[in-house]
């Protein structure tokens, strides 16, 4: 029997159901489970059907009796037709928002989101303007993450952030998740650093590991996700004074002097995060930017440059 | 998610569906769907042969869809309605909304927050902030770009463009918004440029409402070609390989990663080079060589 036929079976046997049904009746009611297997073949079977259909957002739900036993199961259907009741203007926009998710992480969760909306509210307009705005989240890590939050467990990861010589375990409370100028961000409290820390998701090698511990660290009440991952960058105790030309260095005007008129020559303060992300900003800008002191930077970034012309001056 | 759960959850939502169009031909239900009409065939196939356990014919979801090719749900059994919408659906939802509340356009922002208020509402534990969209954009600047499109006005912006990392002060005629990687950029005609120029809207350091519009016509040119330029990178630098399109991806044996570097614009790749301060080396074409090696030594010179 087909896979999806036997799922949906146990769909019909447990939903709605006015009383949880026992293991033992699931494998002699539903048609799929083969009657002449061992007990252990169905007990993986069943196991492997019923993570499938949670993972689908089906609430099978575990019903322990008195003693804490597993007595059964059943599918509750928690919902009126009035929740899924949108008016046609909140249907378009609730249909544009689905549409973005094309290609990304959560496309099929939002397809079916809109299918369960229409089947109440009725079908929703062709997406028209802004037909080509797109959430960008491709990582395959965000749906465990995204489980980890929901449920508020402890995840571990192998990660390897840009100063590290190499992946390391971290585990992690997790707290959050943001998308900033295009990458994604978890942001949670660290076990073994005993601290908040942002991890960039796509850095994360490996799968994640949801565990069933409860996180320790809940997420301070007065925290603002946004304004964390904003203020990694905001965090810049490097700093260096240069000489700028006018309408050059468009990167480090915009970080460091937003006042200075664009089409300025000026001497100015610049900062980063580190010396190494401020040497890079200023061989970025090349010419049009010139260190003048400390003489540490204005060392380092004369030394990129010419590692750079001995690598490519044979092409002068 | 695998085969099997996409067919069912499609089947799911599928009953109630066809309740509310009775009659409706299986051609339309499979465009519906985003299927074809020998799947759709399928599908109604499997769930008539389902139902509840014991499978006595009143058991049974009936659907009648053989006689004129129009479907008729006689008997839904329990999924006459669908289920509550799952965790991950009101995420997709609420990111999204949120997301369209950052993009310039003529969408209502009112019903945008109104429509988040009540997802948030229904999601179990406190997840309303735990996911959310940053795109970097000031609500200043949206609301300048929004007044364009609407009013069919020019736009006077001072742009600090990442290609090439100049300050430019130009004329833009807008006439879409569009997001690509995580950036929202407007698109339209760059009187400067006398082409059409794609702005991300983070790097518009003011916006000011122009001139009415001209009509256009057939003004869009095509983005530059796509090139790569074939790179060395030292295995210090492998952090590099998730922050620029990197594509043919090897690792030397002596720790160096040969790769290939997609740009469209050399002043990009030239900026890109000069950052990586000696750790990623182009190899070829020769041409590519040559503008990085005329700006490293230009830049170079002032320090000797």
């Amino acid at each position: 029997m087909d896979r999806t036929e036997r799922l949906l079976n146990v769909v019909f046997c447990l939903l709605g159901a006015s009383r949880a049904i026992p293991r033992s009746e699931i494998r002699r009611l539903v048609a799929g489970y083969d009657v002449d297997a061992s007990d252990a073949a169905f007990e993986r079977m069943f196991e492997r059907d019923k993570d499938e259909l949670r993972g689908m957002g089906i609430p099978v739900e575990t019903v322990l009796d008195v003693n804490g036993e597993v007595e059964g199961y059943l599918i509750a259907r928690q919902t009126t037709p009035e929740d899924l009741n949108f008016s046609a203007d909140e249907l378009a926009l609730l249909a544009l928002a689905a549409a973005t998710w094309q290609e990304a992480i959560l496309e099929a969760s939002a397809t079916t989101a809109i299918r369960k909306i229409e089947s109440i509210s009725g079908d929703a307009p062709a997406v028209q303007g802004l037909e080509s705005v797109r959430v960008t989240a491709t990582d395959a890590a965000l749906l465990p993450l995204m489980a980890a939050l929901r449920e508020q467990h402890v995840i571990h990861f192998e990660y390897q952030g840009r100063s590290d010589p190499q992946a390391q375990r971290r585990i992690v409370d997790p707290w959050g998740l943001v998308a900033h100028l295009g990458h994604w961000y978890l942001v949670g409290h660290d076990h073994d650093r005993g601290e908040r820390r942002i991890f960039r998701v796509s850095r994360i090698t490996g799968s994640v590991t949801v565990t069933a511990k409860n996180i320790e660290v809940l997420r301070p009440s007065d925290i603002d996700l946004t304004e964390i991952v904003r203020g990694e960058d905001a965090a810049r105790p490097v700093s260096a004074t240069v000489w700028i030309q006018g309408g050059h260095g468009a990167a480090l005007r915009q970080a460091n002097a937003a006042n200075l008129g664009p089409f300025d020559s000026a001497e100015i303060s610049i900062s980063a995060v580190s010396t190494d992300v401020l040497v890079s900003q200023i061989c970025a800008a090349g010419s049009g930017v010139k260190v003048i002191e400390p003489s540490e930077i204005r060392q380092l970034v004369h030394d990129s440059l010419q590692a750079i012309v001995h690598d490519h001056q044979d092409a002068t | 998610m695998t085969t099997s759960s996409s067919r069912l959850s499609r089947l799911m939502t599928m009953v109630p569906w066809l309740i509310n169009h009775d009659g409706v031909s299986i051609g339309v239900a499979a465009d519906h769907f985003g299927i074809s009409a020998e799947q759709c065939e399928k599908d109604l196939w499997l769930l008539v042969v389902c139902g509840l356990p014991g499978h006595m014919p009143d058991q049974l979801v009936d659907i009648q869809f053989w006689d004129d090719g129009r479907i008729h749900v006689v008997d839904p059994q329990t999924l006459d309605r669908p289920l509550r919408l799952s965790g991950d659906e009101v995420m997709a939802l609420i990111v999204a909304l949120r997301l369209l509340i950052q993009v310039p356009g003529s969408h209502d922002r009112a019903t945008l927050v109104t429509l988040i208020e009540r997802l948030e509402g229904s999601l179990e534990t406190n997840m309303a902030s735990t996911m959310v969209i940053d795109s970097g954009v000031s609500d200043a600047t949206t609301q300048i770009i929004e007044a364009a499109l609407r009013e069919n006005r020019k736009l006077s912006i001072i742009y600090a463009a990442g290609t090439d990392d100049l300050v430019t002060d130009r004329i833009v005629l807008p006439h879409s918004v569009v997001t690509s990687g995580g950036h929202t950029y407007l698109e339209g005609f760059c009187e400067r440029a006398q082409a059409v120029r794609t702005f991300r809207v983070d790097r518009i350091i003011t916006a000011l409402l122009g001139e009415p519009m001209p009509t256009l016509t057939g003004m869009k040119t095509p983005m530059p070609q796509e090139t790569r330029a074939r790179v060395t990178l030292a295995s210090s630098a492998r952090w590099a390989l998730d922050t620029y399109p990197f594509t043919n991806i090897e690792y030397v044996a002596d720790g160096t990663i040969q790769a290939e570097l997609t740009f469209r614009d050399p002043q990009w790749l030239v900026q890109v080079v000069l950052s990586m301060r000696g750790s990623l080396t182009v190899q070829s074409p020769r041409e590519a060589r040559k503008w990085v090696a005329d700006a490293a030594v230009t830049a170079y010179k002032s320090y000797s």
